[in-house]
């Protein structure tokens, strides 16, 4: 089961990079993370001499209230996800109404591949989020967020 | 036909959601329109059929028994991914 430990840390003016607990506070637990066409689907499309859909780096909140993983969505639409289902959502700023739901996968460096069967779009770009990493993921995972050093610790 | 976001799809899969079930039992259906294009035992493989047959979509991936997705994301439901003092 690989590892990815997280630090919340920051930079002196020596350029030494110290514990700051406090950044976990402000910004959550955020992974980098690469959006991109599912295994399968970069399979289908080399088969027909197609290349893959351009990946999309940005960063990746995880989300222990989200029951579902969600894409932004017009990251999702610029990564060449396929649109594979439906879905209702309630948001603040809308009533009810349908979101796509994509398939695809996340690839999270120095620790690997997480496939996204069903992913939600969403409107995360104000946010700078690229995705919410919700209990779909989590439930084959041992998260450790540990706010008094500022460190975080997702096994899956 | 419905002009919403695989309204046909959705609609043709729940109205016959128990002759699906009876008739492919516990597999990933790939559906367009009203026809069912492919049954499959792996998710991945449904995409993939999708994606070869009509590109990104969008096509249905649902495996039979299975009730519309439902979401819950408060953090974003309530606009409050990020709240600032």
């Amino acid at each position: 089961m690989p590892t990815l430990n997280f630090r919340a840390e920051t930079t002196d003016q020596d350029g030494k990079r110290t514990p700051a607990p406090a950044g976990l506070v402000g910004s959550g637990p955020l992974l980098p993370v690469t959006l991109m066409a599912s295994d399968s689907h970069r399979q289908t499309l080399a088969q027909r001499g197609e290349p893959a859909p351009t990946a999309t780096n940005g960063f990746a909140l995880i989300d222990t209230g989200a029951g579902a993983t969600c894409v932004d969505q017009a990251t999702a639409d610029a990564a060449g996800l396929p649109v594979i289902g439906k879905a209702m959502m309630h948001t603040a700023s809308h009533a009810e109404h349908e979101v796509p739901v994509y398939s695809g996968k996340l690839s999270i460096p120095s620790f690997g591949d997480v496939e996204l069967e069903s992913a939600m779009g969403a409107n995360l770009g104000g946010q700078n989020l690229i995705a919410l990493i919700g209990r779909d993921v989590l439930q084959a995972a041992v998260l450790v967020y540990n706010g008094t050093d500022g460190t975080v610790s997702l096994s899956i | 036909m419905s002009n919403t976001l695989l309204g046909a799809e959705t609609a043709y899969f729940d109205a016959n959601a128990e002759q699906l079930l009876l008739a492919y039992p516990n597999r990933f259906l790939l559906i367009h329109g009203e026809e069912v294009i492919g049954d499959f035992e792996r998710h991945s493989e449904a995409v993939g059929e999708g994606v070869r047959r009509f590109g990104r979509g969008p096509f249905l991936v649902r495996r039979t028994g299975d009730k519309a997705p439902e979401f819950a994301a408060p953090a974003l439901s309530l606009g409050i991914l990020q709240c600032r003092r």
